[in-house]
């Protein structure tokens, strides 16, 4: 009878057994497994790196050129009365003081800080004249109303400090921010800043003419005296705290809805064919979903987007970025700067 | 009689013998360390660059808004010679208000410092560049007399250097961004 093939070995025996081949197998597999896993996380973490960095350049080519853009501009703080009464059910046109500086579509804020406030969107409008058009009414969270004429009126997207920064009265001021140089009180929701910049339509060599500079705007048809350009935050999508599982915020809870968007510069004139729009960044500057402006970082401080100091030609830029995911979560990263407007504001 | 086993006899074993020797255990253990170390090592180093990258990012970006802002308040700042100097002076002087020494978010200062971004304004005509450790051609005329002996120029400069110097740490060490801006006086 043929001895029965053994899983051991006898001692006088070489070679391996079953076991020893098994046990062997296991440990080299569970090693290869660990070096997989610790690999892919390497590799993640080297993608994630990029992508952070990717972000950063972005953000600094941007901020390079909104500077290279606007280092030579003056700046509009568009700030005027209606001149004629407005119905609450008008939706074609309001006629202000003065459009310019007013960006070619945005919110306007009518009676700001009063019982009768109201926010309008307006579509369109031209360069030249006192017309607001294709508006919708009662937006932000405010109701349509009638307003008298002589009712201040703004374009929401200036961010301006107050004259008065110490204590104001909260009627004064939308928010505080922190600055470089201090605490800062301010009005508007700082989306933009519109301005225009020395032009030369006839390739003449020079900016002026007889009686100064020519201020106007790049448009499709080229350089054109009296247009006009700004450049701000344009929203593309809607985000939810809740839906990412992320508090972007930092704010303690994760219900709050956010835009995301991107800083675009657009120039129009007065024919709405030569208004031309170019994106700065890709949508990734987050802003709270009607409350633009507010705090993105839960310190405390409000931070719009663009805060315009006509008096001193200084534009504060502060954005919130979705820079990308770090293990898995997402990273929200603050990019700020400062441009001196060296030839100041047109007021 | 009974033979004492020699120490090569107890660290390797002839074919016939099972089980594994003190060598070859210490050397898959020795292999898988360096395996081991090596891609930890290779965590921390990521890490570190993804920290670098960022802060270094950080600390350009305030540079910039810093000359920015030093561009904006030399714009504001009386047209008075008496007066232009002592203005900017009053904001990124050493008593002005916020200072010439600012934090700046999400740095860490170097060690035995509390804050960031310094700012140095050169007022002294007569300061040399070795002296400022920055090349910017000093001494030199400030206040358009065409000399360069006045120590103060405070009260008629129509020229003032400003050093912008940003220091910040993390684990690889300590680091520094310096930018120079000329202020003008219009």
């Amino acid at each position: 009878m043929r001895p029965r093939p053994s899983i051991f070995r006898r001692s006088d025996q070489g070679g391996f057994t079953l076991i020893e081949v098994s046990i062997a197998f296991s440990v080299m597999t569970v090693i290869l497994l660990a070096t997989s896993a610790v690999l892919r996380k390497e590799t993640r973490g080297i993608t994630e790196l990029q992508n952070m960095g990717h972000s950063e350049k972005v953000m600094n080519g941007a901020f390079h050129r909104i500077l290279r853009t606007i280092q030579f501009a003056r700046g509009y703080s568009p700030e005027t009365t209606l001149v004629s009464t407005l119905n609450a059910a008008e939706s074609g046109e309001v006629l202000l003081g003065k459009v310019t500086g007013f960006p070619e579509s945005g919110l306007l804020v009518v009676d700001r800080g009063q019982a009768t406030e109201e926010i309008i969107r307006y579509e369109t409008h031209a360069a030249i004249g006192s017309g607001l058009w294709t508006l919708e009414r009662g937006v932000e969270g405010t109701t349509a109303r009638g307003h008298s004429a002589g009712s201040s009126a703004l374009w929401s997207g200036l961010a301006r400090p107050i004259a008065n920064q110490t204590d104001p009265a909260p009627a004064e001021y939308d928010g505080r921010t922190d600055d470089l140089r201090g605490d800062t009180y301010y009005l508007g929701r700082g989306t933009g800043l519109s301005y225009q910049v020395p032009v030369d339509p006839e390739h003449t060599g020079s900016y002026e003419s007889s009686t100064g500079p020519r201020w106007g705007a790049q448009v499709a048809g080229g350089e054109v005296e009296g247009a006009h350009a700004a450049v701000s935050f344009i929203r593309s999508t809607e985000i939810s705290e809740t839906k990412r599982d992320f508090d972007f915020n930092r704010d303690g809870d994760q219900d709050d809805t956010f835009d995301l968007g991107r800083i675009a510069i657009q120039s129009w004139n007065n024919d709405p064919a030569e208004a031309i729009r170019i994106n700065l960044t890709p949508s990734i500057i987050l802003q709270e979903k009607g409350a633009y402006g507010s705090d993105m970082d839960d310190d405390g401080y409000q931070d719009p987007m663009f805060l315009w100091s006509a008096d001193q030609g200084r534009l504060r830029l502060r954005f919130f970025v979705l820079a990308g995911t770090i293990n898995g979560h997402e990273v929200v990263r603050r990019f700020e700067t400062i441009i001196h407007l060296c030839n100041g504001s047109a007021e | 009689m009974k033979t004492r086993p020699t120490v090569t006899a107890r660290i390797c074993h002839p074919a016939s013998q099972g089980g594994f020797t003190l060598l070859e255990v210490l050397i898959t253990v020795a292999v898988l360390m360096v395996g081991l170390l090596a891609m930890t090592s290779t965590s921390v180093v990521v890490n570190s660059l993804r920290r670098s990258a960022s802060d270094r990012s950080r600390a350009h970006a305030a540079v910039q808004a810093i000359s920015q802002d030093l561009l904006s308040v030399a714009r504001i700042s009386s047209e008075d010679p008496a007066l232009w100097a002592g203005e900017i002076l009053e904001t990124y002087g050493p008593d002005g208000s916020p200072g010439n020494e600012l934090p700046i978010t999400g740095l860490e200062p170097w060690a035995g410092s509390n804050h960031i971004a310094t700012v140095t304004i050169i007022t002294d005509e007569t300061v040399t560049d070795a002296a400022i450790g920055t090349d910017i051609g000093m001494p030199r005329d400030l206040d358009g007399d065409g000399l360069a002996s006045n120590s103060d120029v405070t009260g008629n400069a129509s020229l003032l250097p400003a050093i912008v110097d940003v220091r910040w740490r993390h684990s690889g060490g300590e680091f520094e961004l310096r930018q120079v801006v000329y202020l003008l006086r219009f």
